[in-house]
């Protein structure tokens, strides 16, 4: 009596976890990405005399996900590129195209499922060297985009890059 | 008579300032006596010290299981917010709140039971996003002691004071509210949402009854 008693109670929580596994599985989670390698409009301006690069670019901020997601926190950091870097200093900033600028804030959003937006990168370099050793030394300059995303399964970090031709 | 509403626009509070004297500084200037001083319940919470990162919390399993039931636009989805509120009101309440509201609608088809039984706290959270920067990516619980609140309020200005929880979808609440004061003239006039759901920056309002 009290073995059958035992069975069926592991019967009732074996199959209710698997009725909660294949809900959970059923139901997904949000999938935000911010797609470098859809980026357009790049844009890299140089102003010899001041020595100034100003680079940008369109990400578009996708959720390929069947849940929503908010992406809370941004950040943008540029690689090094090994001594030149000491002659530089580099700023990057990305934001949503429909938000207002809120000086390199990131304010938390709420990215929809099956939704995508557009997201401006922004990296301004002013440098104590010639621009051409610049671009000498650094052809390409690649930014790593860090973003926090919050979904149904808690915490990710992600990151993605974008890659800016400074040569030309 | 006739009603004057005036939201009074304040610098952005935060846990570093004293409730009684921001109301000195922007809202004592305009008070007259008679005037209920109505203030938003998420601003007695930011004061209060009462928001949280989502990166302080740790889901437990029910907090990760029971947000997944919980509708999107509800705060409660997130199984940050929904953890911050077991630690609030208790694991054990949350969780039968849940398995009770579960039975209720499926059972009997009605809604909201897991707020009545999870207690107060569970409908004033807010959730990252929900409120506007510098606090949105914080969690931010509802006011602790509102009532004491209300009280100090129209002890140190003498006026009538309320503390309200209002949106733009017309839904308010009234935490608390000092004798003098109509609950039902403060219901009427705040479903309207006159301190504003985006960034106006006016959490203290100023209701004044005139004679004209």
């Amino acid at each position: 009596m009290i073995a059958e008693f035992i069975l069926a109670a592991l019967a009732c929580i074996g199959t209710l976890t698997a009725t909660l596994a294949v809900y959970f599985r059923y139901q997904g989670d949000s999938e935000i990405v911010f797609d470098a390698k859809a980026a357009r409009d790049y844009r890299v301006t140089k102003n010899m005399l001041q020595r100034t690069i100003r680079c940008r670019c369109l990400i578009p901020l996708a959720n390929r996900g069947r849940q929503n997601g908010m992406v809370i926190n941004v950040f943008c950091q540029p690689m090094y590129y090994g001594k030149i870097m000491e002659q530089l200093e580099i700023t990057a900033k990305l934001r949503p195209m429909d938000a207002p600028v809120r000086n390199g804030y990131w304010e938390a959003v709420i990215v929809k499922k099956k939704t995508a937006s557009l997201t401006e990168l922004e990296v301004a370099i002013y440098s104590k060297a010639d621009l051409h050793i610049v671009a000498r030394e650094i052809p390409r300059l690649k930014v790593i985009i860090y973003y926090q995303v919050v979904g149904r399964d808690g915490i990710q970090w992600h990151l993605s890059e974008a890659q800016f031709d400074i040569a030309n | 008579m006739s009603l004057e509403v005036i939201p009074l626009p304040t610098k952005i509070i935060t846990p570093d300032d004293n409730l009684i004297q921001i109301i000195a500084t922007y809202a004592k200037p305009y008070l007259q006596p008679g005037d209920t001083l109505v203030l938003a319940e998420s601003v007695v919470a930011i004061i209060q010290g009462r928001l949280i990162r989502p990166e302080q919390v740790k889901p437990s399993f029910w907090a990760l299981a029971m947000a997944r039931f919980v509708n999107q636009n509800g705060s409660l989805s997130s199984p940050y917010a929904m953890q911050a509120i077991m630690n609030e009101s208790g694991a054990l309440r949350t969780v039968f709140a849940f398995c009770i509201a579960t039975a209720t609608r499926l059972i009997l088809g009605r809604r909201g039971d897991f707020y009545r039984f999870a207690g107060q706290q569970a409908s004033l959270v807010d959730d990252i996003t929900g409120n506007m920067p510098p606090f949105d990516k914080h969690i931010v619980l509802g006011p602790s002691n509102p009532e004491r609140v209300a009280a100090e309020i129209k002890e140190q200005f003498g006026v009538e004071a309320a503390i309200v929880d209002a949106n733009d979808l017309g839904r308010t609440k009234i935490l608390a509210i000092t004798s003098g004061a109509s609950q039902s003239l403060l219901l009427k006039v705040f479903r309207a949402n006159p301190a504003g759901n985006a960034d106006q920056q006016t959490p203290i309002v100023i209701v004044r009854k005139t004679q004209s």
